[in-house]
C-alpha cells in the first residue's frame, strides 16, 4: 500500500476549508500550518487570474527528512506515510533544512518537528484525511497508488499529460500530485513574494530556545 | 546526487547498536503488536470512508490526532488496559446538526468525546443532500467558536447606576432578565392601543432559520418586526419580486452550461457559499463556463473563464447589451417569452406606450397587438445599447463583451445566475442589475429548465416561517392568530411605499427626527416617537450599518429606546450599548428548522443542541423540560447558553403575559399566553380548579396519555433520532 | 528580489500566504562549525609541526590537546543549545539512525573527544610522548571525517541547493587548515620560531587561496547551473541583505590574510602574521555565517 494525494487545481477555489479542517483535526498550533493554500495572482489587468495551490507534505518515497533525521523521529509507515514522533524528536531542525518543500515546522508547544501526517490516525481508523472530507469541491483525491483501480490512480490515468509534482529534479519521488499545475503554482521562484505586504507575511510566533 | 531506495533506508534504520534500544524493543514489541492486532486499527486498512456508518454514530472509536504525534500505533500501539502508553482512542458520539455561520445551513456532525463530554470537532453531515458531507472553513471553525474563552457564558446586565456604553456589566440570571424584560414588554403591550403595537421591536440580524421568531411577533399582536435586509439583500430581492413575485433566485448550478455570476458564489462568500461552490465545481467539471462580473478580482473572478470588471454601477448596461443583441439577432426564445412574459399587458397599456413615445424611447405606439409587435417594440426600445456605447460606459473591452454574448447564446437555456450581494448589496440603484439581468435571461428562456435559474420559494420548506401553526393554540395554519390592523411607520415610513422590506437602516434617524415625526402625526398617523423595547438578534448595526455613530447615539438614548437587549452569543460593538446581553447558542447549541434553496429540490436541516442530545442519550433528564437546552448546557460546562425557541415559549407563557390578560382580539378570547401555552397544563388547571376529585383517576390517565403525546411531540421537535 | 524572469504574461505575485519559517539554524550553528574547524584544525597543525618542526613543537602536545578539547566542547555545547530539545541529545546514541550524517557525525565526534582526552592523559599524566604520537596519528585520521561530516550533513539538506558536495567537503577541510594554522600562529607563534611560522603561514595562505577560488567560482558560475542557486546568491549581490557581510568575510578571511602573508614573508614579521591570523579566524565565522544564512532565506514553497 502506498498512500498518495492528488489535488485538482482546476477545481480548488482557495476557500481554506481544508486548512481549518486540518487545524481542528490535528490541533495544529497557531501560526504554524501543516496545510495551506497559497494564492498567486497572474497576469496584468484586464487579463488576470488567481491561482490557488494547496501545499502540504508530499510523503516522498525518498524523503530527505527521513534520511537526515538523526533519531528516526521521522519514519516510514507500511502505508507509505512519513510519520512523526514528538517524543523521539530532539529538535535539531535538520528535517526543516532538508525538506525541499518547506513542509516541516517546529511545533512551538512541543518544541519538536511536526508536519502533515496524511491524518495517519484517521487512516488507521479506516477514515479519510480531514482535508479530503472537508473540501467543498472535492479537489483533494486520496488513495492507494499501488492499486490501479483506486480513485487516485484512475484520476491520474484520466489526466495523463497534465499531472505534476513539485520539484521533481530533487529526486524525492513525492507521492503528492497535482492536476492543472504549472510553473506559477509549482515553482515558488516563479512568483514575486513581497515581504510585509501580504496578510500573513511575517511569522509572529516566538520560536523557543535554540535562538530562532 | 544518487538515489537510494526506501527499502535500503529501512534496513539501515532497523539495525541499532545501542544495547538499551534493542532490549527495550524486544520486551515491549509483543505487547504493542498485540494491542494493535486486538483493535480495529491498522495502518493498512482495506478501505477509507468519508464518514462512519450511522449504525456506529452512538459509539465510534477513532485514534486521536494530537496523541498520534507520539509516533503512531507502530511505535506505541493502541491504548488499552494492558498498554497504557498507547495512542489514545477517542470514544465518540456523533450527533448531527446544522451550521449557523451563514444562512446555508450546511449539515454538521458534532463529534462528542464521551470521556470528557466535550465536542472535539465538528465535521460535515453526509445526510445533507446539498452540503453532501462537505463544509467551508467556517463549519470546522465552529468548534473553536463553541469553546472560545471570550464568548458570553451567562446573561449580562448593565450595572445599576451606570450609563449605556460605560461598559459596566454585572452577571444576572435568565429569570431576572426575563422578568424585567417580560414585565416591560407586557406593560407596553397590555395598553392595547395602536401605538403599543409598534413599540416592542424585534430586529433580526442573522436569522439562522426560516422565520420562526417573526411569527412570534404576530402572536404578540404587534407590527414591530424589523430586519437588516435593507442594507443587505433588498437590492437582490427587489428585481426578483418585480419579475416573479418571489424574492430570491434559485439556480440549478450543477447542470448549468453558463454560470454567470454577478456575485462571488463560485469561490467566495455568497449567500450559500459552500453548497453553491460545490455545485458550480460539478458543472465546471462537466465543461460549464464561469463568467464573473465584479469590479474587484474576487477569488471567483480569479478563477473565471471570463472576468467582467464593469465600472461600478454600470452592470445593468451589460445585461442590456445582451438584450439588444438577442433581440436584434433573432435569438429570442419565442415559446418561453410568449407563454411566460406579460407582453399582452404591456401592449394593452396604451397610455404608457404613448408616454414612452413622448420620452423618445420608441418612435410610435404599436398598431398591432400580437407577439411580433411586442418584439419589434422592445427591439427598438433597447437598440441604444450597442457594443460601442456599453463598452465605453462600462470600461469593459469590447472583445470581452462579445465573448460574453457568445457564451450566453452557447449556453441556451442552461444559464445559472444569482442576484444577491455585489451590485445588489446596499448599493443605490443596485436592484436595476437584477431587473435587467432577468430580462436578458428571460428572453433566452433560461428561467426554470435544467441548468437554468428559478425562484427559491419552490425549493424551500419553510416550517419555521409558519410559526406556531403546528401548535394547538394558534389553530390550523395559524388561523387562530388575530389579524393585526396596524402599520409601523418606523419600519415602513410613508415616504417609501414601494420599499422592499423594512427601511431598517433609517431606524435611528427616524427616532431622532422630531420634525419627521411631527409631519406625519399632523397628517393623522400614529407615528411612534420612541421604542419601549428594542431587541436585536445577532445583529450589530453600530458596525455594519452606515452612520454607526448615529446608532450609538440612539441606542444610548433611554428616551428613544427605553429597554434594549441583544440575543447574542458574543460581544459586539452594538452589545456594548445595550442593557442586557442574553447568550443564545451557536450551531450545535440550538433548535432551528432551516431550509434554503441551494439546489432545485427541497431539503431541510434541523439544527439541534448536540450536548443536550448527547446527555439525554447518556441517561440525563432535565428538571424543567421547557428549559432542557439551558440545563443541558449548564451541565455540559458551556455556561448559561440558551436558545430562542425555548426562550420565546417561556417568555410568552410566563413572563410577558403571565396572567393571560393581554388580549389580542376585541372579543377578548385570545391572549398572548393562550397562543403558546400547552393544552395539557390547561386541562390540569381546569380539572384542579373544578375540584373534581372523582376524576383524579381519569385525570391521571389523561395526564399519562398527554405525557406520552408530549414526549412524542418532543421527539418530533428535537429530531435526535434519525433525520 | 527574484532572479527569475518575470514575463508580462505571468507577472506572478503571491497575494495571500501564511508566514513561512525563515532562519531555522541561526548563528549558534555558525559557532558550531567555526569551533569544530578550529578543534580539528589545531590537531592537523600539531601533527604537521611534530613531523616538520619537532624541536619547536615538543611542548605543544598537551596545550594543543587542551585547545582541541575546549573547542570541540564549544562545538558540542552550541550544538546542544541549538536543539529545541537539548535534553534528548542521548536519543542519538540510543535510537541512532545511520543514514543521517548527524548521527554518524555525533558518534564520531564523541569518539574523537574520547581520543582527545586520551591524548591529554598521555601527555599530562603519563608523559609518554611516543604513545602520544602514535595515538595522534589515529586522532588525525578521525579528525578528517569529523570535520567533513558537516559537509555531508549540508548536502543531505536537499532543500538547500547552494550546499553542494564536493564543494562543501573541500571548504570544510580548507576551513580546518585555515583556522588551525591561524590559531597556531596566533597563540603559539612566538614559541615556534620563524621557519615554523612561515610554513604555517603558507598553509594559511594556500588554504585561503583555494577557499577563495571555490567561493568565487560558486558566485560566478553557480547561477548558470541551477535556478535555486541563482536565487540564493541574489541575497549577496546588489543590495541583498548579506552582500556587505559576504564581502567583509571574503576580505577578512582570504584576501587580506593572503596579502599580509606575502608582506610578512618579505619582512619576516611575525606580528604581521599574527594580524593575518586574527583576521582569518574572525573572518571565517563571518564567511560561514553568510553561507549558512542565505539558503534559509529562500522560500521553499
Amino acid at each position: 500500500m502506498q498512500l498518495g494525494f492528488l489535488v485538482d487545481l482546476h477545481l480548488c477555489m482557495g476557500c481554506k476549508g481544508c486548512e481549518i479542517a486540518c487545524k481542528v483535526e490535528n490541533e495544529v498550533p497557531l501560526s504554524t500550518w501543516r496545510l495551506r493554500v497559497k494564492y498567486v495572482d497572474v497576469g496584468t489587468f484586464p487579463e488576470t487570474k488567481r491561482t490557488f495551490t494547496p501545499l502540504r507534505c508530499n510523503h516522498c518515497e525518498n524523503a530527505p527528512c527521513e534520511r537526515i533525521c538523526p533519531v528516526s523521529a521521522l519514519h516510514y509507515l507500511d502505508n507509505g506515510i512519513v510519520n512523526i514522533d514528538k517524543e523521539r524528536c530532539i529538535g535539531c531542525a535538520g528535517c526543516v533544512m532538508a525538506c525541499p518543500y518547506g513542509a516541516i515546522y517546529i511545533d512551538p508547544q512541543t518544541n519538536t518537528a511536526d508536519k502533515c501526517t496524511y491524518c495517519a490516525h484517521r487512516i488507521a481508523s479506516s477514515m479519510m484525511p480531514a482535508c479530503v472530507v472537508a473540501c467543498p469541491v472535492q479537489a483533494n483525491i486520496f488513495g492507494d497508488l499501488d492499486d490501479a483501480s483506486s480513485n487516485i490512480s484512475k484520476y491520474i490515468q484520466t489526466n495523463q499529460g497534465n499531472v505534476q509534482v513539485r520539484k521533481p529534479e530533487k529526486g524525492t519521488n513525492p507521492h503528492h500530485y497535482y492536476v492543472g499545475g504549472g510553473n506559477v503554482t509549482m515553482n515558488p521562484l516563479a512568483s514575486f513574494r513581497p515581504e510585509g505586504h501580504d496578510l500573513f507575511g511575517k511569522m509572529t510566533s516566538k520560536m523557543p530556545i535554540g535562538g530562532h | 546526487m544518487y538515489l537510494q531506495s526506501r527499502r535500503t533506508f529501512l534496513k539501515g534504520a532497523a539495525f541499532t547498536v545501542a544495547g538499551a534500544a534493542i532490549a527495550k524493543g524486544v520486551f515491549t514489541a509483543d505487547a504493542l503488536a498485540e494491542s494493535v492486532k486486538e483493535s480495529k486499527f491498522t495502518d493498512t486498512p482495506d478501505s477509507l470512508s468519508f464518514y462512519p456508518p450511522m449504525e456506529e454514530w452512538a459509539d465510534f472509536k477513532e485514534l486521536d490526532g494530537d496523541d498520534w504525534k507520539r509516533g503512531g500505533i507502530e511505535r506505541k500501539g493502541v491504548r488499552s488496559e494492558e498498554n497504557p502508553d498507547g495512542i489514545e482512542v477517542n470514544d465518540y458520539m456523533i450527533v448531527p446538526t446544522a451550521c449557523s455561520n451563514c444562512e446555508a445551513a450546511c449539515g454538521l456532525t458534532a463529534w462528542i468525546d464521551k470521556k470528557t463530554f466535550t465536542v472535539k470537532k465538528y465535521m460535515g453531515s453526509p445526510l445533507h443532500p446539498a452540503s453532501r458531507g462537505r463544509n467551508c472553513a467556517k463549519g470546522y471553525a465552529t468548534q473553536s467558536q463553541m469553546y472560545d474563552p471570550d464568548r458570553i457564558a451567562f446573561p449580562l446586565k448593565r450595572a445599576a447606576g451606570s450609563a449605556r456604553g460605560e461598559g459596566k456589566w454585572v452577571r444576572t440570571t435568565w429569570d431576572e432578565a426575563m422578568t424585567t424584560i417580560g414585565t416591560k414588554m407586557g406593560d407596553t403591550l397590555r395598553k392595547g392601543d395602536d401605538l403599543s403595537k409598534k413599540s416592542v421591536m424585534f430586529h433580526v440580524g442573522r436569522p439562522n432559520e426560516n422565520g420562526f421568531t417573526g411569527k412570534v411577533w404576530h402572536t404578540l399582536g404587534s407590527d414591530c418586526f424589523n430586519s437588516h435586509t435593507n442594507i443587505c439583500s433588498s437590492g437582490g430581492r427587489t428585481p426578483t419580486i418585480q419579475w416573479a413575485n418571489d424574492d430570491r433566485s434559485s439556480p440549478d448550478w450543477a447542470n448549468a452550461k453558463l454560470i454567470f455570476l454577478n456575485s462571488s458564489h463560485a469561490a467566495d462568500a455568497g449567500h450559500y457559499f459552500q453548497q453553491s461552490a460545490s455545485f458550480i465545481a460539478d458543472a465546471r467539471a462537466k465543461g460549464a463556463k464561469l463568467v464573473v462580473m465584479d469590479p474587484r478580482m474576487s477569488n471567483s473572478a480569479g478563477m473565471a473563464d471570463l472576468w467582467i470588471a464593469a465600472w461600478p454601477g454600470t452592470e445593468p448596461l451589460i445585461y442590456l447589451y445582451l438584450t439588444q443583441r438577442i433581440l436584434n439577432e433573432g435569438k429570442v426564445n419565442r415559446e418561453f417569452v410568449k407563454k411566460w412574459m406579460n407582453w399582452e399587458v404591456f401592449l394593452d397599456n396604451k397610455a404608457y406606450l404613448e408616454y414612452m413615445v413622448q420620452k423618445g424611447y420608441i418612435s410610435k405606439v404599436p398598431t398591432k397587438n400580437d407577439f411580433d409587435a411586442f418584439l419589434d417594440t422592445i427591439q427598438e426600445l433597447y437598440s441604444p445599447y450597442t457594443l460601442a456605447h456599453v463598452a465605453k460606459e462600462t470600461h469593459v473591452p469590447a472583445y470581452k463583451l462579445e465573448e460574453l454574448y457568445d457564451m450566453f447564446i452557447w449556453a441556451g437555456t442552461s444559464i445559472s445566475t444569482y442576484f444577491w450581494r455585489a451590485t445588489a448589496a446596499g448599493n443605490r440603484g443596485g436592484w436595476m442589475s437584477g431587473r435587467t439581468g432577468f430580462l436578458a435571461i428571460g428572453l433566452r428562456g433560461a428561467i426554470g429548465p435544467e441548468g437554468g435559474t428559478f425562484f427559491h420559494h419552490w425549493h424551500v420548506i419553510s416550517v419555521g416561517g409558519k410559526g406556531g401553526s403546528a401548535t394547538v393554540g394558534q389553530g390550523k395554519r395559524g388561523s387562530d392568530i388575530p389579524k393585526i390592523d396596524t402599520w409601523n411607520e418606523l419600519s415602513w415610513p410613508p415616504e417609501w411605499p414601494l420599499s422592499t422590506y423594512e427601511m431598517s437602516y433609517l431606524l435611528p434617524h427616524l427616532l431622532a427626527d422630531d420634525a419627521w415625526q411631527k409631519k406625519w402625526i399632523d397628517k393623522g398617523l400614529n407615528v411612534p416617537q420612541k421604542l419601549s423595547v428594542w431587541i436585536p438578534r445577532m445583529y450589530n448595526p453600530v458596525w455594519i450599518n452606515p452612520d454607526g455613530f448615529r446608532w450609538i447615539e440612539t441606542i444610548k438614548d433611554e428616551s428613544k429606546m427605553e429597554l434594549t437587549f441583544n440575543l447574542s452569543p458574543v460581544w459586539s460593538e452594538t452589545n456594548w450599548y445595550v442593557d442586557y446581553i442574553l447568550p443564545v447558542g451557536l450551531a450545535g447549541e440550538r433548535h432551528d428548522q432551516h431550509s434554503e434553496a441551494t439546489m432545485p429540490a427541497r431539503w431541510t436541516s434541523f439544527r439541534q443542541p448536540v450536548m443536550r442530545v448527547a446527555l439525554e442519550k447518556a441517561g440525563w433528564k432535565p428538571k424543567n423540560p421547557a428549559r432542557a437546552t439551558l440545563e443541558a448546557h449548564i451541565k455540559a460546562g458551556l455556561g448559561e447558553v440558551w436558545e430562542e425557541n425555548e426562550f420565546w415559549f417561556d417568555m410568552c407563557v410566563n413572563y410577558i403575559d403571565p396572567k393571560g390578560d393581554i388580549f389580542l382580539d376585541a372579543a377578548k378570547t385570545k391572549t398572548i399566553k393562550s397562543m403558546w401555552e400547552s393544552k395539557r397544563l390547561l386541562v390540569l388547571q381546569l380539572l384542579l380548579l373544578s375540584g373534581m376529585m372523582q376524576h383524579l383517576v381519569t385525570t391521571y390517565q389523561i395526564l399519562k396519555l398527554q405525557l406520552l403525546q408530549m414526549q412524542d411531540i418532543k421527539i418530533l421537535n428535537t429530531q435526535y433520532m434519525s433525520i | 528580489m527574484a532572479a527569475h524572469e518575470v514575463l508580462a504574461a505571468t507577472n506572478a505575485v503571491v497575494t495571500l500566504d501564511v508566514g513561512i519559517p525563515g532562519i531555522v539554524w541561526p548563528w549558534l550553528v555558525t559557532i558550531n562549525m567555526w569551533a569544530k574547524s578550529i578543534g580539528t584544525g589545531v590537531i592537523f597543525m600539531l601533527f604537521f609541526l611534530l613531523s616538520k618542526h619537532p624541536e619547536k613543537s615538543q611542548d605543544l602536545r598537551f596545550p594543543v590537546a587542551v585547545v582541541s578539547i575546549v573547542f570541540i566542547h564549544i562545538f558540542l555545547l552550541f550544538t546542544l543549545a541549538d536543539l529545541h530539545q537539548p535534553f534528548r541529545m542521548w536519543h542519538i546514541f540510543f535510537h541512532p539512525h545511520w543514514s543521517s550524517a548527524i548521527t554518524v557525525g555525533a558518534w564520531m565526534a564523541t569518539a574523537f573527544v574520547g581520543l582527545l582526552f586520551l591524548l591529554a592523559f598521555l601527555s599530562f599524566i603519563k608523559k609518554d610522548n611516543a604513545a602520544y604520537d602514535k595515538a595522534l596519528l589515529w586522532v588525525v585520521v578521525l579528525a578528517v571525517p569529523v570535520t567533513l561530516y558537516t559537509a555531508g550533513l549540508m548536502s543531505q539538506c536537499t532543500a538547500r541547493e547552494l550546499w553542494q558536495m564536493p564543494a562543501e567537503a573541500a571548504q570544510m577541510i580548507l576551513a580546518a587548515l585555515l583556522s588551525g594554522s591561524a590559531f597556531m600562529i596566533l597563540v603559539f607563534g612566538s614559541k615556534l620560531g620563524w621557519e615554523a611560522n612561515r610554513n604555517l603561514a603558507t598553509i594559511l595562505g594556500l588554504s585561503a587561496l583555494m577557499s577563495f577560488i571555490i567561493y568565487m567560482s560558486e558566485y560566478v558560475f553557480g547561477p548558470m547551473k541551477a535556478e535555486e542557486i541563482a536565487a540564493t546568491l541574489e541575497y549577496i549581490k546588489g543590495d541583498g541583505p548579506y552582500t556587505v557581510m559576504f564581502w567583509i568575510g571574503q576580505w577578512m578571511t582570504y584576501l587580506l590574510p593572503m596579502l599580509l602573508i606575502v608582506l610578512a614573508r618579505a619582512s619576516k614579521s611575525e606580528s604581521i602574521l599574527k594580524l593575518a591570523a586574527i583576521l582569518a579566524l574572525a573572518g571565517l565565522w563571518v564567511v560561514k555565517h553568510v553561507w549558512l544564512m542565505i539558503p534559509q532565506l529562500l522560500p521553499m514553497s
